[in-house]
C-alpha cells in the first residue's frame, strides 16, 4: 500500500475491517455485552436500571433479553448476542443471561487461543467435538418424571423457584412458583400463555399476588346494568355504537326544515334501536364491545337488563372470545350463526382502588389471570417479567418433561466430559476442547462472584466434587458452599440448559469465523422541503380519521380532511380527532393506495392534545402496506419499542425547522426509521398508514380527550412504484379554538420529502 | 487453569467500583427525596410550598402530593415517589413514613455495605425483618369492632391532627367515620370504595361551615337565564342525555333556504321542536332536570330554557358523563338518552331540591332522596382554593384510615410507640440470630426508630432524650408509652386517644423494605433510547 495512494474501493462512507482487526471488534464488542449481563446471573444476581434517554422512564430488571433489547449498539458481534438472547427468550423464556454469559466466555476463551497461533478453524473445529460431547453428558444427566405426577409436579415446583430465585419474586418464591406451577398446569399441556393473563395495581406487596380463576377485564359496566349475572351468555363484538354514519367524504344531506334534519336525527336513533334490538335477538345477557357505546345503545341495554361493556381494547377483546369460547361478531343478522360466549358468573371486584369485571367459571377452563402487587411501577413490571419467564420456562417443561441440575452442577459435568474427551484428542482442536471446558466452568465462577464468595476456591471444590463422582454437587449460593444440589432441589429444565449450550457455541462458531466486517455506506439522504403545487399529489391520499367534528367550513378551524383549505402563503391543514369523552382510542390514517406503493425510510409524526403529554406507550401505530406480487394488503404493526418518541416542549422540538409555528404549545412525536431502530422490511411497498393513540391519562375535569396530529413527515427511498409527484409539503400555522371551554391547540401538516434520486434532488434544488 | 481463573477474577474486581458508585448514588438521592419530606411528618410536622412549573402553587402536608409535584429525575428518587404513591392506593395515610421509613432504611444500609456484607444479603434479611415486624405489630394490635366510633373517631382524629386542618378534626374526623359507615354494611364489607363518598369543594366560608350532606351535590348552579325556578319540593329528578337544543344528526348536514317564507319555517319548526320536547319532558311529571354535557351541541338554548321555565321545571346542565353513575346511584334515578324514552319510571324522587347559598357558595342540594343508593356527599368549605384542596387531601386521607380499618379491623397505637416497640422486639430477636443476619437486622432495628426521632425533632423536643428515654419505658414493659408532641412528653399513648389502623404501619414497614429491597439489587444504569 505504501507506494499508491489509498484505492476507493467502497463508496463514501463504507469501510472494511480485516482479519485481526475484524476479529479483535468481533470479540471486544461480544465479551462487552457478556461482561455487561454476566453480574445479574444467578440468585445473588444483581439488577440494571434501564434509563431511557428521551423520556426518563426507568426500568428496573434482572432479565438479560430486556436489559439487551434496550442497549443501542454498534457492533456486529454484539448484536449476534443480542440476538441470540432473544432468541432464547422466544424458544424457552429463560436463559437470556446464561446464553449471552457463556457465549461471551467462549470468545474470550476463543480469544486466547488465536492469540496463541491457532488457527479459527481449528477452534471452530475442538468447539464441535466439545459442544456435541457437552451435548452429550447433559442428556445423560436429565431425569425424566414426567410418568410420575406428584414428582413431576415437585420437578416443576424446583424448576420454578430455581427461575424465581434470581429474580425480583426470590423473596417469595415458594409462593410464586406454586402460583405459576397451578396456572401452568391449568393448560393442561399447551404452551400457549395467551389463557394466563397478568394483571398489575399498585399498592399492596408482592404477597398479596395471587391466582384468580377466570378471566379479569379492566373496565366498567354501563350505568343501571346488573353487575352480578350468572350463566352468562356474552356476544364479543366489534362494532361502532355511536351511529352507523355513511363512510363516504363529502356525503351530505341537503334538507330544507328543521323538521327534516330532526327526522333525519330520528332516523338516527332508530336505526341504532335496530341494531341494538338485533344484538337482543341473540339471546345475551351481555353485550361486550371494542369500541365505545354510547349513551342511547346503553340505555337501551340497560332497559332490557342487558350488562354492556363497552372499549375493551383489542388484546382484551381477542383474550375474551378465545376463553369465553365466543367469536367475535360485527353483523348481527343472523343469530343463529353466531357463536356466543359463556361463563358461569360476571361481577365486580375491587383491586386496590379500581372496580374491575370478573368472569368465572369460563368455558376454556385454562385460562386464569394473576394479579399482581406492589409498592412500585418498575417493581410491578418485574416481577411481570420474572413470573412470564418462570410460566415460559414451566410451560416449556410440561412439554419436555426431562429435568437437569442447576447451581452450576450440568456445567461442570459438561465441563467435566468435555475435559475427559480433550485428553483423547489428538492435535490443536485438544486446546480447543480444554478451552469450551473452561468457558463452561466460567458459569459457576460468575454465581459465585456475584455472591461475593471466593469463586476460585468454590469452583476448584466443585470440579474436584465432580471428578470423585459426585455428579450432584453444585453451589449453594445461600450458605456459599458447595452442596448435593439435587437435596437443594436446584432443577432447571433440560430445554433450558439445552437451548443455551446450543445457541452460545453456535453463536461463538459465527463470530468466529468472521474474518472480514464490511460496513455499507449509509444512505444518504437530501432534505427537500416539497414545493407547493407537489402538494397535490399528497393531496390524492385519502386521510380519513376516527370521526370528525364536521363543522362546516374551516371557519372555526377545526377542520373535515377533506376540507383542507390552502390559501397563499398561510396554508392551514390539520388532523383533528373527535373529542373523546372517554378517553378512548383515535386514529388516522392515510391512503395512498391512489398513488401507488412506495418504499419510506423514515416518518415521524407529531401530535398534541390538550395539554397532556404523550409517552411511547401510548402510541400504537400500525402500517399498512400492499405487497406488489399479489396486490394484498396486510397490516404490519411496528413494535412499540422500535418507536422513538418524545415529549418535549416546542423549543427542542427535534423536527422542525419552523418553530415559529409551533410555538404556542407542546410538540410531543414519534419516529421510526427504518434502518436505526427496527425492520427494514417493514416500509417497503406502502400504500398507507394507520396510526392509533390510546390516550390512557383519564379527563381533567371539564376536558376532554382529544387528538391533534400536526404533522407527519415521510422520508422516501426511491419512487419505485410511480409515486413521481409524490413529495408534497405543506405547511400550517397555529389556530387556537376554544370549544366548551377547552383550549385546543392545533397545528398543521407537513410532509417533507427526502430522497437519494439525483435527477430529483437537482429539481427540487431548483425549486429551493 | 489457574491462568483461566485469575484472569476474570481481576477483571472482575476491577468492575466491582462501578456498582459501589452507582449504589451510592443511588442511596444518596433516595436520601435526598426522604429528607426532603421527612420535617412534614407528624401533628408538629411543617408544610410545603410547591410551586409547580406553570406558576401555581400547592401547599401541603401530605407526603405522596408533595412528592408527585416534585419533578424529581433520578431513578432511585422516582421509585421513592412510586413508593409513597403505593402507601397512597394501600392505605392512603402514612404516605410520608414510608419514605422517610424507606430513606432511613437505606441509611442503615449503606452502614452495612461499607461493612462488606452483600447487597442481596442486605436486602434479603431487611425483608425477613420486615415480615417479622408486621408480625410483632399484628401481636401488638387491638382488633376493633366497626360499631366502636369512639375508636374510629380516634383513629380518624390522629390522622388529621398532622394537616393544617387540624383543629377542625373535631368536625371533621366524624364527617369521615360517618361518611364510611353510611355507604358500607358494617357486619359484612371487607372493602369500601371512595367513589361512594362524593367531596365537593367549594371556595368561601371556613372549614367550619364544611358538612355532610344525606343526599347529593352538585356543584353546577341551576339555570336561571329563563327564569326558572331554584327551588323544587317534591322533586322527580330526570337525567337526560339528550340536548334540548334544535336537532342535529351525525350526518354532515346543510340546511338550504330558497325563500324567507322557508326561513319562518325553520324557526317555527325549531320551536315546535324544542317545545314539544319539553312538554314530554313535563307530562312524564319531571320537574327538575339535570343534563349531561355534550360537546358537540349546546345543551340547552334560550329558547328551550324559557319553555322550561314556563312548565316549572328546574334545570341543572354540564352534568359530567363520569358523574352519571353516581348520580343514578344517589338519586335513583336512570340516565335517559332518547326523548321517545322519557317515561315516569326512569325519575328520581327527592323531598326538596334546591339551590342554596352557603358562606358565600351557590350550591345545588338534593335532599330526602328516596331509595337513595349507598352513596354519601360532603361539601368542604375553605376560605382559599389552596387550604380547599389541602382540606380535601386531608379528609381523603382520613377517609382511607376509616377504610383501613374496614379492610383490617384492627388498631394499633401512634405517637411512634409501635415503631420503638417493634424495634425493641427485633434487637431482642437479632440476638437469636447469627452471623450477617442478625446484624442486618439490628440495623433495621435501629433504622425504624426514625419515626420517633422525626416525631420528636419536628416537635422540637430533644430528640435523644426522648428516643432513649422511649425505648427504657418500653424496656419496662409499658407497651404503649409513646411521645405526646402536645405536652412535649412521654406519656401512655393510648390515654392521649392517639391511635392508627394496623394496616398503615404494616404497610408502609412492608412495602418501604420492598422497595428498598429493589434500590439495593441495582448494580448498574444503563442509558438506553
Amino acid at each position: 500500500m505504501s507506494g499508491l495512494g489509498p484505492v476507493n474501493i467502497f463508496s463514501e462512507g463504507g469501510s472494511e475491517e480485516r482479519a485481526e482487526n475484524a476479529r479483535l471488534a468481533s470479540f471486544v464488542g461480544a465479551i462487552a455485552v457478556g461482561d455487561l449481563v454476566k453480574s445479574t446471573l444467578g440468585p445473588k444476581g444483581m439488577d440494571k436500571v434501564l434509563q431511557s434517554l428521551t423520556d426518563g422512564n426507568i426500568t428496573v430488571t434482572n432479565d438479560g433479553a430486556t436489559i439487551l433489547k434496550s442497549i443501542a449498539l454498534d457492533n456486529a458481534a454484539a448484536k449476534v448476542l443480542v440476538n441470540i438472547s432473544k432468541v432464547q427468550d422466544d424458544e424457552v423464556g429463560d436463559g437470556t443471561t446464561s446464553v449471552c454469559v457463556l457465549a461471551a466466555e467462549l470468545l474470550r476463551e476463543a480469544e486466547r487461543l488465536i492469540n496463541q497461533k491457532i488457527h479459527p478453524q481449528t477452534v471452530v473445529e475442538g468447539y464441535r467435538i466439545a459442544s456435541a460431547t457437552a451435548l452429550k453428558a447433559l442428556e445423560e444427566s436429565a431425569v425424566n418424571n414426567g410418568t410420575n405426577e406428584a414428582l413431576f409436579r415437585k420437578d416443576l415446583i424446583n424448576i420454578a423457584k430455581t427461575t424465581l430465585s434470581s429474580k425480583v419474586l426470590s423473596q417469595d418464591k415458594e409462593y410464586f412458583a406454586n402460583l405459576a406451577v397451578d396456572a401452568v398446569l391449568r393448560l393442561k399441556g399447551s404452551t400457549s400463555l395467551e389463557h394466563i393473563q397478568i394483571i398489575k395495581k399498585i399498592g399492596g406487596k408482592l404477597m398479596d399476588s395471587y391466582l384468580d380463576e377466570g378471566f379479569i377485564l379492566d373496565k366498567k359496566i354501563g350505568v343501571n346494568q346488573p353487575k352480578r349475572i350468572e350463566n352468562a351468555k356474552i356476544l364479543i363484538a366489534n362494532t361502532p355504537m355511536d351511529t352507523d354514519k355513511i363512510k363516504i367524504f363529502g356525503a351530505r344531506v341537503r334538507v330544507d326544515a328543521t323538521g327534516k334534519l330532526a327526522e333525519l336525527e330520528r332516523a338516527e336513533k332508530d336505526k341504532m334501536k335496530e341494531k341494538v334490538e338485533k344484538i337482543k335477538a341473540h339471546g345475551i345477557n351481555c353485550f361486550i364491545n371494542r369500541q365505545l357505546i354510547y349513551n342511547w345503545p346503553e340505555q337501551l341495554f340497560a332497559d332490557s337488563n342487558i350488562t354492556a361493556i363497552e372499549h375493551a381494547d383489542f388484546v382484551g377483546i381477542e383474550r375474551l372470545a378465545l376463553v369465553l369460547g365466543g367469536e367475535i361478531t360485527s353483523t348481527f343478522d343472523h343469530p343463529e350463526l353466531v357463536k356466543l360466549g359463556s361463563c358461569k358468573l360476571i361481577e365486580e371486584i375491587i383491586i386496590g382502588e379500581d372496580r374491575l369485571i370478573k368472569f368465572s367459571g369460563v368455558a376454556a377452563g385454562e385460562a386464569c389471570t394473576v394479579v399482581l402487587r406492589g409498592a412500585t411501577h418498575q417493581l410491578l413490571d418485574e416481577a411481570e417479567r420474572s413470573l412470564h419467564d418462570a410460566l415460559c420456562v414451566l410451560s416449556q417443561t410440561v412439554a419436555e418433561p426431562r429435568t437437569v441440575l442447576g447451581g452450576g452442577c450440568s456445567e461442570c459435568l459438561m465441563a467435566k466430559a468435555v475435559d475427559d474427551v480433550a485428553r483423547t484428542t489428538e492435535g490443536k482442536k485438544a486446546m480447543a476442547v480444554e478451552a469450551f471446558a473452561r468457558a463452561l466452568r466460567q458459569l459457576p465462577t460468575i454465581l459465585a462472584d456475584n455472591a461475593g464468595y471466593d469463586s476460585s476456591d468454590l469452583v476448584t471444590q466443585l470440579r474436584a466434587r465432580h471428578n470423585e463422582g459426585k455428579s450432584s454437587s453444585g453451589l449453594d449460593m445461600y450458605n456459599g458452599c458447595v452442596a448435593d444440589v439435587k437435596e437443594l432441589g436446584i432443577t432447571e429444565s433440560f430445554k433450558l440448559k439445552r437451548q443455551v449450550l446450543l445457541s452460545a457455541s453456535e453463536a461463538s462458531e459465527m463470530i468466529l469465523r468472521v474474518d472480514d466486517i464490511i460496513r455499507a455506506a449509509p444512505r444518504q439522504q437530501y432534505h427537500v422541503f416539497a414545493s407547493f403545487y407537489e402538494m397535490d399529489a399528497m393531496m390524492s391520499a385519502t386521510i380519513t380519521a376516527s370521526s370528525f367534528n364536521n363543522d362546516g367550513p374551516c371557519s372555526d378551524m377545526r377542520c373535515s380532511p377533506e376540507q383542507v383549505a390552502y390559501d397563499g402563503p398561510v396554508r392551514q391543514s390539520y388532523w383533528q380527532s373527535a373529542p373523546d369523552p372517554k378517553c378512548g382510542n383515535t386514529w388516522l390514517e392515510a391512503d395512498w393506495s391512489a398513488v401507488g406503493a412506495f418504499d419510506i425510510d423514515s416518518f415521524s409524526i407529531s401530535y398534541g392534545h390538550l395539554g397532556r403529554t404523550f409517552s411511547a406507550n401510548l402510541v400504537g401505530l400500525a402500517v399498512t402496506t400492499a405487497k406488489t406480487a399479489t396486490g394484498a394488503t396486510e397490516t404490519r404493526k411496528i413494535p412499540s419499542s422500535y418507536l422513538y418518541c418524545n415529549s418535549s416542549s416546542s423549543s427542542s422540538s427535534s423536527l422542525s425547522s419552523e418553530p415559529a409555528y409551533f410555538s404556542a404549545g407542546r410538540l410531543d412525536g414519534c419516529m421510526f426509521e427504518t434502518g436505526w431502530f427496527g425492520d427494514a422490511s417493514l416500509f417497503r411497498n406502502v400504500v398507507g398508514m394507520r396510526f392509533e393513540w390510546t390516550l390512557k391519562a383519564p379527563p381533567l375535569q371539564g376536558a376532554v380527550c382529544q387528538m391533534n396530529v400536526n404533522r407527519i413527515v415521510v422520508r422516501l427511498v426511491s419512487e419505485r412504484h410511480g409515486g413521481g409527484g409524490l413529495s408534497g409539503g405543506a405547511v400550517a400555522g397555529v389556530c387556537v379554538a376554544a370549544i366548551g371551554g377547552v383550549v385546543v391547540l392545533v397545528y398543521g401538516v407537513l410532509f417533507h420529502v427526502r430522497r437519494r434520486n439525483l435527477a430529483k434532488r437537482r429539481r427540487a434544488g431548483r425549486l429551493l | 487453569m489457574a491462568e483461566g481463573n485469575s484472569a476474570p477474577k481481576s477483571r472482575a474486581f476491577k468492575e466491582k467500583e462501578k456498582p459501589a458508585e452507582v449504589r451510592s448514588s443511588n442511596i444518596v438521592a433516595a436520601k435526598a427525596v426522604s429528607d426532603a419530606v421527612r420535617t412534614s411528618l407528624g401533628p408538629r410536622g411543617m408544610d410545603k410550598m410547591i410551586q409547580s412549573g406553570n406558576g401555581e402553587v400547592v401547599i401541603t402536608n401530605d407526603g405522596a402530593t408533595i412528592l408527585k409535584q416534585m419533578s424529581v429525575l433520578h431513578p432511585a428518587a422516582k421509585m421513592l415517589v412510586d413508593l409513597s404513591a403505593a402507601q397512597d392506593v394501600e392505605a392512603g395515610d402514612g404516605t410520608t413514613s414510608v419514605v422517610v421509613l424507606a430513606g432511613s432504611l437505606l441509611t442503615a444500609a449503606e452502614k452495612l455495605l461499607e461493612k462488606g456484607i452483600h447487597p442481596t444479603t442486605i436486602a434479603e434479611s431487611f425483608q425477613r425483618a420486615a415480615a417479622k415486624s408486621a408480625e410483632y405489630l399484628t401481636e401488638m394490635s387491638v382488633p376493633l369492632d366497626l360499631n366502636d366510633r369512639e375508636s374510629l373517631l380516634k383513629s380518624a382524629t390522629t390522622s388529621l391532627s398532622s394537616k393544617i386542618v387540624s383543629q377542625y378534626s373535631s368536625l371533621l374526623a366524624p364527617i369521615a367515620v360517618d361518611s364510611v359507615m353510611r355507604v358500607i354494611d358494617p357486619a359484612t364489607s371487607t372493602n369500601v370504595d371512595l367513589g361512594d363518598i362524593r367531596l365537593v369543594t367549594k371556595v368561601g366560608g371556613t372549614i367550619d361551615d364544611t358538612e355532610m350532606v344525606d343526599g347529593l351535590v352538585l356543584t353546577q348552579n341551576v339555570i336561571k337565564a329563563g327564569g326558572g325556578p331554584t327551588r323544587m319540593d317534591r322533586a322527580r329528578i330526570g337525567l337526560i342525555q339528550f340536548q334540548l337544543s334544535p336537532p342535529k344528526p351525525d350526518m354532515d348536514n346543510q340546511i338550504v333556504v330558497n325563500d324567507y317564507r322557508q326561513m319562518d319555517r325553520i324557526l317555527k319548526e325549531e320551536r315546535a321542536y324544542l317545545l314539544n320536547m319539553c312538554k314530554q319532558i313535563k307530562k312524564s311529571g319531571c320537574n327538575v332536570l339535570l343534563i349531561q354535557k355534550s360537546i358537540l351541541r349546546d345543551a340547552v338554548n334560550d329558547l328551550s330554557l324559557h319553555f322550561l321555565a314556563k312548565l316549572k321545571i328546574l334545570a341543572i346542565k354540564e352534568i359530567e358523563r363520569d358523574e352519571v353513575e353516581f348520580i343514578c346511584k344517589s338519586t335513583g334515578c336512570k340516565p335517559i338518552a332518547d326523548i321517545e324514552s322519557f317515561t315516569e319510571d326512569k325519575l328520581g324522587y327527592a323531598d326538596v331540591v334546591e339551590e342554596v347559598t352557603t358562606a358565600g357558595a351557590n350550591v345545588v342540594k338534593i335532599l330526602g332522596v328516596k331509595n337513595a343508593g349507598k352513596t354519601v356527599s360532603v361539601l368542604i368549605h375553605g376560605a382559599n382554593q389552596l387550604v380547599l384542596e389541602e382540606a380535601e387531601r386531608s379528609l381523603h386521607d382520613a377517609l382511607c384510615v376509616i377504610r383501613c380499618l374496614v379492610k383490617k379491623r384492627a388498631l394499633i397505637a401512634g405517637g411512634g410507640a409501635p415503631e420503638i416497640e417493634v424495634s425493641q422486639r427485633l434487637y431482642k430477636y437479632a440476638k437469636t440470630l447469627k452471623g450477617m443476619e442478625a446484624y442486618c437486622f439490628q440495623a433495621f432495628a435501629e433504622a425504624l426508630e426514625v419515626i420517633p426521632t422525626t416525631l420528636a425533632e419536628n416537635a422540637g423536643l430533644n430528640p435523644i432524650s426522648i428516643v432513649t428515654e422511649l425505648r427504657n419505658r418500653h424496656n419496662k414493659g409499658e407497651k404503649t408509652a409513646g411521645i405526646n408532641v402536645r405536652k412535649g412528653i412521654i406519656s401512655n399513648i393510648l390515654d392521649e386517644n392517639v391511635l392508627q389502623p394496623l394496616l398503615v404501619s404494616t404497610s408502609a414497614i412492608e412495602l418501604a423494605s420492598e422497595t428498598v429491597k429493589m434500590i439495593m439489587k441495582i448494580d448498574d444504569i444503563v442509558a438506553v433510547r
